[in-house]
């Protein structure tokens, strides 16, 4: 190592400030994560050098904050199967795999308040069709706060409101090389959880949402343009347009997880989760989507 | 029980899915429907249409995945519709529809439009005369004439695949747009079929009329053929796109296939310079990627003695003289090509089946 940079003594002068505001249980892999940025700090720039330290101390002090709150992170990768039927093109259904990454934060008190967020991606196509060029794309979010209705040593029961937007952006090339074809919608949701403690290390967790009103947008049923207009701009202008109120009769979410949480040790906790996944939007801008995702998830 | 219960309902999630339904609607025969509009209507017996090769060619949209997208299907003989189904949906008969490449006809037809009011005194006159601000340094691009335009031989390297999007989408004039790509061959040479030389002659048509392509065409083609439910597309510059994206009724559709079955005449009216429509209707030049007989944007079909519009998804208006036939086939028209057939065994039914 060289003559110290300007970055070894930003860091060095941060170090008393993480010392005393971190609790003694998370210094230990503070001093890692210091240690390790030092390390390289001279051989990187000083810019790199305080972004990373800046956002291994704020990581650090998150962490130590969410314990005091009890909250609690999740990250889930799933693998499944998807089917879409758009049926303002035809009704025929286009199948494929799907990978999808989600994002969970829980914050528990008495009752608990949940965000997720997901991102899907599958490749999907018709018996009709030797390739598979068609593509769906789903970006979903919601917030829920679910009350803690029954409490006992073996079980917990939540129930309570979400709201949730999701965002499904398709492109079926085969059948229309001109257009994307959206079902976006905002709901509001009753959401539940069962959880059974098995023992311990076991918890069985089973989740069900069930959209009751939503505001929907789909295109147009008759397109009478050419070419959208496939600027981000304008994907993004399209994706809001059109929009429609509907209760359970003209849209519904349904969405039912079932998942066994168990414990490896006290620091290591994950899951499997199995996750079923319907969509439908009613006439007279038709469109159904079903899932099943089978998913680890691990907790952090 | 309970538990029965609980199992079937986990196996009833676990495999549940998506079935797929009919494209189509059931085949209830061709009898036209009765509304109100210009068409008379008949029966294929009084018309001398055999109605069993007719059902075939119905029985081909319905049910032959070649035709998985079929929208419509019309014949008319004699001037009078004396068949017509909708297999997508019923309705399709009071919508305006996409009838893409078939545009390029119609543009050809504003050009004997154009001859017949004055407007246009030869084919021969270079664009450069017209439209010269549009125009670069290159000089060959100065001797492409509006003939050379029409038979789809400006030499300019349009390509399809690439250019029609942006021309659509492009901020810049779109003229210029087109005009910019390079020169690879002596205009009047080679045809290659683009979508960039039916919006020159748009143009042409724009400044020859003092009025856009679409303005010009509903004083002077739609409003005396009575089509009042039509939409053309224009490019950002407001110029009417001549390639694409005119939309029309396919009964309407079928009136313009009946003006060119008398000649360009409609109630007494001559509205089509009758040389010019003759001209256009026959071999002219071949088309470089499939070597068919081509004249002003009309495919010629010498083994049937007809001629046709011909638009994405496999949609055609077909012109029969000898036969006193005009058939109008819509589809979906954004398919890629492999949910299309080539039009040739429905074409050969429809012309067959007149006695």
């Amino acid at each position: 190592m060289g003559k110290p940079s300007r970055a070894d003594d930003f860091s060095r002068s941060l170090v008393p400030f993480f010392l005393n505001n971190v609790p003694k249980n998370r210094k230990k892999h503070g001093f890692i994560c210091i240690f390790v940025l030092m390390s390289f700090s001279a051989s990187i720039k000083m810019k790199q050098s305080i972004t990373i330290f800046f956002l291994l101390v704020c990581t650090t002090i998150m962490v130590a904050q969410a314990d005091a709150l009890k909250k609690k992170n999740s990250f889930q990768l799933s693998f499944g199967l998807n089917q879409i039927k758009e049926k303002t093109i035809h009704p025929k259904v286009h199948s494929g795999t799907s990978l999808l990454l989600k994002y969970t934060r829980k914050k528990e008190k008495k009752n608990r308040s949940r965000y997720n967020v997901s991102f899907l991606f599958s490749k999907i196509k018709t018996k009709y069709e030797n390739a598979t060029r068609s593509t769906n794309i789903q970006l979903k979010g919601d917030y829920g706060y679910l009350f803690n209705l029954k409490k006992t040593g073996k079980y917990q029961f939540f129930l309570g409101p979400s709201l949730s937007a999701n965002y499904r952006l398709s492109f079926y090339p085969n059948w229309d090389e001109s257009h994307l074809y959206w079902a976006d919608d905002f709901s509001l949701e009753l959401s539940n959880q069962f959880q059974y403690f098995i023992n311990d290390k076991k918890t069985l967790v089973l989740d069900l949402n069930i959209s009751a009103f939503s505001l929907f947008s789909r295109p147009e049923l008759h397109r009478n343009h050419k070419i959208d207009d496939v600027s981000a701009g304008g994907i993004i202008k399209s994706m809001h347009s059109n929009y429609q109120f509907g209760t359970v009769n003209q849209a519904i979410n349904i969405c039912f997880q079932s998942e066994y949480q168990f414990k490896i040790s006290d620091k290591i906790h994950q899951a499997i989760v199995y996750t079923f996944d319907y969509s439908r939007f009613k006439e007279p801008l038709p469109f159904r989507n079903m899932q099943h995702n089978l998913s680890f998830k691990i907790y952090f | 029980m309970k538990n029965l219960l609980l199992i079937l309902l986990t196996i009833g999630t676990f495999s549940s899915c998506l079935k797929d339904e009919n494209l189509k609607q059931e085949f209830n025969g061709f009898t036209p429907q009765s509304i109100t509009d210009d068409w008379q209507i008949s029966t294929p017996a009084n018309e001398h249409v055999d109605r069993d090769l007719l059902e075939k060619a119905y029985q081909l949209i319905y049910q032959d995945n070649r035709f998985l997208m079929a929208r419509s299907l019309l014949v008319f003989r004699n001037g009078k519709l004396i068949a017509e189904a909708y297999p997508n949906d019923k309705t399709d008969i009071d919508r305006i529809h996409n009838i893409q490449s078939c545009t390029k006809s119609i543009t050809s037809l504003m050009v004997g439009v154009a001859i017949q009011n004055n407007k246009i005194d030869s084919l021969d006159e270079l664009l450069y005369s017209i439209y010269p601000e549009y125009f670069d340094e290159v000089q060959s691009k100065r001797t492409i004439s509006i003939k050379d335009a029409l038979l789809m031989q400006t030499g300019l390297e349009f390509d399809n695949s690439v250019h029609t999007q942006q021309l659509y989408e492009t901020s810049e004039n779109s003229i210029e747009f087109v005009l910019k790509q390079p020169q690879i061959y002596t205009p009047g040479t080679i045809m290659k079929y683009n979508d960039g030389a039916p919006h020159l002659i748009s143009k042409v048509i724009e400044k020859k009329a003092n009025q856009t392509l679409s303005d010009y065409a509903n004083s002077k083609l739609f409003s005396p053929l009575n089509i009042t439910d039509w939409q053309w597309e224009y490019s950002k510059d407001n110029t009417t796109f001549g390639a694409f994206s005119l939309y029309l009724k396919p009964r309407d559709f079928g009136k313009i296939g009946q003006l060119l079955l008398q000649n360009g005449v409609w109630k007494n009216d001559t509205i089509i310079d009758t040389n010019y429509l003759s001209e256009a209707t026959s071999i002219l030049t071949s088309a470089n990627f499939n070597s068919e007989p081509y004249g002003y944007y009309f495919w010629i079909l010498p083994s049937f003695d007809a001629y046709c519009a011909l638009g994405h998804g496999g949609q055609f208006l077909l012109v029969a003289p000898n036969k006193n036939l005009v058939a109008v086939y819509t589809a979906f028209p954004y398919t890629n090509e492999q949910f299309w057939d080539e039009r040739n065994e429905l074409m050969n039914l429809l012309i067959e089946s007149c006695k």
